[in-house]
Formats: C-alpha cells, sequence, structure tokens
C-alpha cells in the first residue's frame, strides 16, 4: 500500500534514511522525539519532499507518478496544515464535494454537526480539539484506502484524543482493507490503536515490531552494577546507566525470567522503548 | 481544478467589502473626472490583479499549499487554477468596469463608443495580464513577502531600462526604433495587437515557469 525503500534525504543538519512497508488492513504507527524525521517521512511518502535517493511508492506507483484519482484513495491530516483559517466548514464543503466523489457537500455538514463542529464560524476560532477533529474528518470523509495521519492528537487535551482516536477506530473497522499510518509522541495512543510500529531517531529506522510482540516480549531488565559485567547480553538491545546499574532493553523477556529469575523486569512500554532506543548505547 | 477555485472563491469573498468600496470609489472618480473612462476601467483592472494574487497569501499562511498538495491536486493544477482564477477575476472587472462606465456615459449624455476609447480598452486587459504574468511565479519561486522584494528589484530594472532608453534616445541612438514606435502608435489597432501577443507569450512563458517551480518545490 505505501513502501519506501531506502528513502534518503539530506539536509542542512539532519538526514533521513528510512524504509518502511505499510500493509493493507493494518494500522502503522510511526513513534519518535519531536523533530526526529515523522513528519519528513510522511512527507516523503506523499512526495512533498523529494528525495536524495530510494524509492517511495503507494499503490504500487512511484510517488511522483499519483494522480489526482490516486489521491482521491488516500485521507491525510498533518499537525501544522490545513485549509485557511479564515474559511468556515460551510466554505470548505462544497470544496471537498468539487473534489471527491464520494463526498456530498449535505452529508459532511451533517457529519461535522454529528461531531459538534460549528458550521459557520471561521477555523481560526475553533478551539485546538475542535481542528484536530475537523483535520482528522476531511481525511476520513472520502472513503480512502491509505490514511495517513501525523500527530492526530497533538495538544489535545483527554476527551478530544479519545475523540480523534474512536474516529479513527471506527473508520477501520468499517474499512477492513485499509492502510493507516499514524505518527504521535504520545505512546499510549499508538499502544491501543496500531498493529504494527516503527520507531525512527534521528532520521533512521532504529526498530519494526508488532505491538503485540513489543508490548509482551520487550521488557526493562534493572540489573545492578555488580550483576551487568556477568549478564547474558545476547538479547540485550540497549543499555543505559542508571544510579542502580544498568537499565536494559531486551526483547527475549521470557529468556530472562527464565535464565536470571531474580533479576528486576518491568513490561516494555512504548515510552521506555522511545527512551531506551535513544539514551541507550548498543 | 473546481474545487480549488470554489476555494479561492471563498477567499476573495472574504473581501467582498473591499470590492464594494473600489466600485464605489470608481463611481466617484467617474464623476469627478469627467470623460475618463479608462482611467477607471485600468484601475478596477489593475486592482481586480492585485485582489487576485492575495489567494496565493491565503494559502501560504499556516502550510496551506503543503495541505492543498495532500488532496487530489497536483502542483500543476494548482498553478492552473491559479491561472485560471486570476484571469476569470481580471475578466469579470474588466468586462463589468467597462460595462459600469458605458452606462454612466450613456446617463450622463456623453460619447462612450469611440475607436479610440474601444482600443484603449482593449489594451488594459493585456496590460494587467503582464503583471499577472510576473507575479504568480514570483510569488510561487520566492513566497508572498520575498516576492514583494523581487517584485520592487523588477520594477527598479525597468525603471533603469527606460531611463536608459530614454538618455540613448536623448543620445540619438535609437532613431529607427523611435520611427517604428511612432508608426504603431499611429495604428492604435497595430499597437493593441503587439500587447496583446506580448501578453499572451507572457503568460505561456509565465505558467510554464510557475509549473516547474511547483515541480521542484519541498515543503
Amino acid at each position: 500500500m505505501l513502501k519506501l525503500t531506502n528513502v534518503h534525504k539530506k539536509y542542512k543538519d539532519f538526514t533521513l534514511d528510512c524504509s518502511m512497508d505499510l500493509l493493507p488492513g493494518r494500522i502503522t504507527g510511526l513513534i519518535g522525539r519531536n523533530g526526529a524525521g515523522k513528519s519528513t517521512t510522511f512527507k516523503v511518502a506523499l512526495g512533498l519532499v523529494r528525495p536524495d535517493g530510494g524509492d517511495a511508492e503507494v499503490f504500487g506507483k512511484p510517488v511522483e507518478m499519483l494522480t489526482a484519482q490516486d489521491k482521491q484513495r488516500i485521507g491525510v491530516a498533518f499537525a501544522d496544515a490545513g485549509f485557511s483559517e479564515y474559511l468556515t466548514i460551510t466554505d470548505i464543503a462544497p470544496v471537498l464535494a468539487a473534489m471527491y466523489p464520494s463526498v456530498t457537500e449535505k452529508a459532511f455538514l451533517e457529519q461535522c454537526s454529528r461531531m459538534e463542529l460549528p458550521l459557520q464560524k471561521k477555523i481560526k476560532e475553533f478551539s485546538t480539539g475542535m481542528r484536530a477533529k475537523l483535520k482528522v474528518l476531511i481525511a476520513l470523509n472520502h472513503e480512502a484506502d491509505l490514511l495517513i495521519l501525523d500527530e492526530p492528537t497533538v495538544g489535545l487535551d483527554v476527551v478530544a484524543r479519545e475523540e480523534v482516536l474512536a474516529m479513527i477506530r471506527e473508520y477501520m473497522a468499517a474499512h477492513e482493507q485499509a492502510g493507516i499510518l499514524i505518527s504521535s509522541h504520545i505512546a499510549t495512543d499508538l499502544e491501543s490503536l496500531c498493529d504494527d510500529l516503527y520507531l525512527i531517531c534521528d532520521g533512521k529506522i532504529v526498530l519494526h515490531e508488532d505491538t503485540d510482540v513489543l508490548l509482551s516480549a520487550y521488557a526493562l531488565l534493572k540489573v545492578p552494577e555488580d550483576r551487568y559485567q556477568t549478564l547474558d547480553k545476547q538479547y540485550i538491545l540497549r543499555s543505559k546507566k542508571e544510579s542502580y546499574g544498568y537499565a536494559c532493553l531486551t526483547d527475549k523477556k521470557q529468556y530472562y525470567r527464565e535464565n536470571e529469575p531474580d533479576l528486576v523486569m518491568e513490561n516494555g512500554s512504548i515510552d521506555e522503548l522511545i527512551l531506551m532506543m535513544n539514551g541507550g548505547r548498543e | 481544478m473546481k474545487g480549488l477555485l470554489i476555494k479561492d472563491y471563498k477567499l476573495l469573498m472574504l473581501q467582498k467589502r473591499t470590492f464594494l468600496l473600489m466600485v464605489l470609489v470608481a463611481v466617484c472618480m467617474n464623476f469627478a473626472m469627467r470623460e475618463n473612462a479608462l482611467f477607471i476601467i485600468g484601475y478596477l483592472t489593475f486592482f481586480a490583479a492585485l485582489v487576485a494574487n492575495t489567494t496565493l497569501s491565503y494559502d501560504e499562511y499556516g502550510n496551506g499549499v503543503l495541505f492543498l498538495l495532500t488532496l487530489p491536486v497536483t502542483g500543476k493544477t494548482y498553478v492552473r487554477s491559479k491561472y485560471v482564477g486570476n484571469l476569470l477575476l481580471l475578466l469579470t472587472f474588466w468586462l463589468a468596469s467597462a460595462v459600469l462606465e458605458a452606462v454612466l456615459y450613456t446617463v450622463q449624455g456623453m460619447q462612450f463608443f469611440t475607436t479610440e476609447t474601444m482600443i484603449g480598452i482593449c489594451s488594459i486587459l493585456p496590460c494587467s495580464l503582464i503583471f499577472v504574468d510576473f507575479m504568480i511565479p514570483l510569488v510561487l519561486r520566492f513566497g508572498q513577502e520575498k516576492g514583494k522584494l523581487v517584485w520592487a528589484a523588477v520594477g527598479g530594472l525597468i525603471f533603469v531600462i527606460i531611463a536608459a532608453l530614454k538618455a540613448l534616445s536623448e543620445a540619438g541612438r535609437l532613431e529607427a526604433l523611435k520611427q517604428l514606435f511612432g508608426k504603431m502608435a499611429q495604428h492604435g489597432v497595430i499597437m493593441t495587437v503587439c500587447i496583446i501577443v506580448l501578453s499572451l507569450l507572457g503568460l505561456a512563458v509565465s505558467y510554464s515557469f510557475s509549473v516547474k517551480v511547483m515541480e521542484k518545490k519541498s515543503f
């Protein structure tokens, strides 16, 4: 559905080097710190940034060859981009109806009303939550096969965040063959939503794993300093110096549970993963 | 492209009070400056050219262009919508102001349909089109703010060229060119046709440059 192969983009102080594959019927998460390269990856995938090397394909087609008809099958929400804030939802509705054959002005306005979005108010007067809901609604409203959602929950309170996530879950339930690529730095959002996760650090994909595996097989070992030297490190992905000794990230929790039963072990979480992959050493 | 044109129309409608004000000013000017239809039609048509460009500013603000390109819109379609939108607005204002002037002249019992006035009216549209030919690619390439600076530089360059031509003319080195322009001025129709051809050529060059700018643009 979406495939990036050895995509390379060099900026003055940042280099993106990544490969990823989004399959139909899956929600794939892209996680990483601010500035790790999530938005740049999305822009490459949409042909908005021209890579220096590698291939970006959508629906099996090079991204630069995508036609308007192909783009009708894609729904996109960027955290920091949208329709002019001087427009109202009533202004936007005929624009979307003219662009997507499956959208009617009436249906879009009804959807917005259901989401309690004001139809006549300028977008610049919307709350952060309203803006986020509108962006996601615009991405979801035309029955897209591929959704690319960049930080759709950024800056939202718990209630608004849950509403946005519910919209995405409902969409996926109704469109089983659709593929969603979503980024966030709020780990819990992605833990509950994604089938698999890519972790990006400094422009490089450092980990790709199914969420179930990540939550069930990954763990954080808290190893005292004297034990660290003799610890079997064959399944340790990253280690980080801590006040008590070393925090060690493993993807073979069961192995250490059986062989090092006295070690303190915490179940893997995405937040820990981000911290270890960013701050730890191999 | 229809969707983009609707969006631009909605953005332009945000300025409907300014439009009305300009028309009112034009009507007042008509009574203050009797028998000066060309100035007023020119004023309104150039105003339309300026206003049409504000949709580029609206798009530029808040990563709007990036967002529009995530919709079923290619860079080429975006550029085309800007030229079509600008031309439609220019044409509307040009026609409407000509009709307005015709009505006002008739009401005041003055002669409107003279050859001289018609030739003048026909020259205004391509002249304002030349402005659009410069403005769209400049804003797309440099952005609204830098685009204004580049536009000022272009204006300065044109001024320098005119000053140089004047100096050369005074030195008697442009006699052949002066004779040519003199002959053309005697034949207003030829002059108007030249301006139209020039503006259409400019439009073609401007459009292909703008498409190239959009195709190379990274967001």
